[in-house]
């Protein structure tokens, strides 16, 4: 099994900063059981498990990323190599089968257009207790993977994402709160069906088109 | 031909909206006529047993503790969970959701999410000692984002019924005979 290639950053690739609206994230779960079928929406336990990483929500740009790549599962050696955040034209060698991932096929996934979460206020606003951030979506290019984005809070106030704070300050209530927020804006907004795509013209990820 | 009044059984409390006489300030909650009728409690029993008959109820409290089996290494309080549980159903179903679903989180969590015409809550109730009695909710006017809430359990509720009450109205226990 060769890993995709196409996903790796490569010399040729640059950050993305192009108008994303139309676009879709997708993201894996780890089983398939992921629906409400009552309310027609993912179930909470299917966005994060078990609580980690909220702050910093790990998706990838549907287009050349496609539904098939959401099952590289990589090993523990393979995360101590690849899953780290790097340049996008970063060289990385090609990831090896059993050695640095595997497929992981009992794995589903989920879709969500950045139109309707980008930007996004969450706004608590009751006597003094006050906290408004903006759901930024972010091109985090990643060893194993140069379509990683990360659905990230901006905190208004001050004035830096919750990701860079330090980890006391991660700790205090609202951190609860953002993570609520997050969940309640998937749950709101993801889809299970593969959405139209809107594959990123090429200027948009490569210096040299 | 007028239908007949039907008292309500011994023992029953029906729940009334009341309102002022000026129905303009109410421009938000047309889906609710003065004095409806918005639910029924027997009030001789339990907190569980007020509400036993609700079928979404008994879907809710089935979908829980079917959760709760599956997570049973993840859980180990079911009397605390059952407690916030059925605290926040016996408010909660007041509100008559056309759509309502329970998840048992992997936040330390219980999260109630439902749907009420156009709106869309998300209410989550945490379980471990050091968060005993916060909530949070978050909620939507078809895909617009409203203004969340944090607090205690009993102003969020507070928070809530002035969400569906908008304006502040209020709610009252109204025995009929």
């Amino acid at each position: 099994m060769d890993y995709p290639g196409v996903i790796l950053p490569n010399n040729n690739y640059k950050i993305i900063e192009c108008d994303l609206s139309n676009c879709n994230l997708i993201r894996h779960t780890i089983d398939k059981n992921i629906w409400d079928d009552d309310l027609e929406m993912i179930l909470d336990k299917a966005i994060c498990h078990p609580k980690s990483n909220m702050n910093d929500l790990s998706t990838s740009l549907l287009g050349v990323f496609i539904i098939d790549y959401v099952f590289l599962k990589l090993t523990d050696i393979g995360h101590e190599v690849f899953s780290q955040y790097c340049p996008p034209d970063c060289f990385v060698d090609t990831p090896i089968f059993n050695e640095h991932f595997v497929i992981d096929d009992s794995r589903g996934y989920w879709f969500i257009n950045i139109f309707n979460i980008k930007d996004i206020k969450a706004e608590y606003n009751h006597n003094n207790d006050k906290l408004t951030a903006t759901c930024k979506i972010c091109h985090t290019p990643m060893k194993w993977n140069y379509w990683h984005f990360s659905i990230r809070w901006f905190l208004d106030d001050k004035n830096c994402f919750w990701n860079d704070l330090g980890e006391n300050e991660k700790k205090k209530g609202w951190s609860e709160r953002l993570a609520h927020e997050t969940r309640s804006l998937i749950r709101m907004f993801a889809i299970k069906d593969l959405p139209n795509d809107n594959i990123l013209d090429i200027q948009f990820y490569c210096k040299q088109a | 031909m007028a239908t007949a009044y039907v008292p309500p059984e011994p023992d029953t409390v029906i729940i009334r909206y009341l309102e002022e006489d000026n129905p303009s300030i109410y421009p938000h909650s047309g889906w609710l006529e003065r004095n409806t009728i918005i639910g029924y409690m027997d009030v001789t029993g339990s907190d569980l047993s007020v509400i036993e008959s609700n079928n979404k109820f008994i879907n809710l409290l089935t979908s829980l503790n079917e959760q709760f089996s599956q997570l049973s290494h993840y859980y180990n309080n079911q009397p605390r969970i059952n407690k916030v549980f059925s605290q926040a159903c016996s408010y909660l179903l007041e509100l008559n959701p056309d759509k309502i679903s329970v998840e048992l989180t992997y936040n330390d969590s219980i999260e109630f999410a439902f749907k009420k015409n156009d709106f869309t809550f998300f209410f989550e109730l945490f379980i471990e000692d050091s968060h005993a009695d916060e909530v949070i909710y978050s909620s939507y006017y078809k895909s617009t984002k409203r203004p969340s809430y944090a607090g205690d359990f009993i102003s969020a509720i507070n928070s809530l019924y002035k969400d569906f009450f908008p304006h502040h109205p209020y709610i009252s226990f109204d025995l009929l005979r």
